[in-house]
């Protein structure tokens, strides 16, 4: 039988105020892609709905594509657009 | 040198940091808070960074830099938080033997410090305010 994992999500900038929250937290299975993890945090938390197309998944400190494993343990983040500089 | 810092940034300090002997240039672009934007005034910038990451993919540009130009040292700081017209949000210096590379490795540095560093910036107008790129 899969087990779960749970995952901690940090957000940033506009996210992090629309949220009002520094990490969100979901539950996924184990060994999820970064893909579901998009879908999980859509369905979650409605707030993200116009940003999350947009923004970059990063495990690891690394940006990752849709296709990625996520681990348990993993440093996950969601990322909007940049504009540093 | 790769760093996202909540202090003022000291332009000449970093340069005297990538100087060596061997290095017939430095060339530095300094990053300064602008007082309009889109044609609206600003009042001030606020940044926010994922500051690991962000001093994690300087370093990642800093040793791309290295392999592409022949560079002696490469110094990247961002500065974070609530910044005032006139002050520098960001100093990229670049030394290296010869001008054409510090020239191209520094704006070559920049522009992908743009793309992909996870670091934003909020413009802080007389009224209201907005995340770039976002909002």
């Amino acid at each position: 039988m899969a087990t779960s994992m749970q995952i901690g999500v940090r957000v940033f900038a506009i996210l992090k105020e629309r949220l009002g929250r520094e990490e969100l937290r979901v539950e996924l299975p184990e060994g999820a892609s970064v893909g579901a993890l998009l879908v999980k945090l859509e369905e979650s938390f409605p707030a993200l709905g116009p940003y999350l197309e947009r923004c970059m998944v990063s495990v690891n400190q690394n940006y990752e594509a849709k296709g990625a494993v996520i681990r348990e343990g993993d440093e996950v983040a969601l990322l909007p657009p940049v504009s540093g500089g | 040198m790769y760093r996202v810092t909540k202090d003022p940034i000291w332009v000449e300090e970093i340069e005297a940091w990538v100087k060596e002997p061997s290095a017939g240039a430095v060339v530095t672009f300094d990053g300064i808070v602008r007082n309009n934007a889109e044609g609206r005034a600003v009042r001030f910038l606020e940044y926010e960074a994922y500051p690991e990451m962000a001093e994690k993919c300087l370093g990642e540009i800093g040793e791309e830099v290295k392999r592409k130009w022949h560079l002696n040292k490469v110094a990247m700081v961002h500065r974070i938080g609530r910044l005032a017209i006139g002050e520098s949000s960001i100093v990229i210096s670049v030394s290296a033997p010869h001008r054409a590379d510090a020239f191209a490795a520094c704006q070559y540095a920049m522009d992908r410090v743009k793309e992909s560093v996870p670091i934003w910036k909020k413009e802080c107008f007389e009224e209201g305010a907005h995340w770039v790129n976002i909002d």
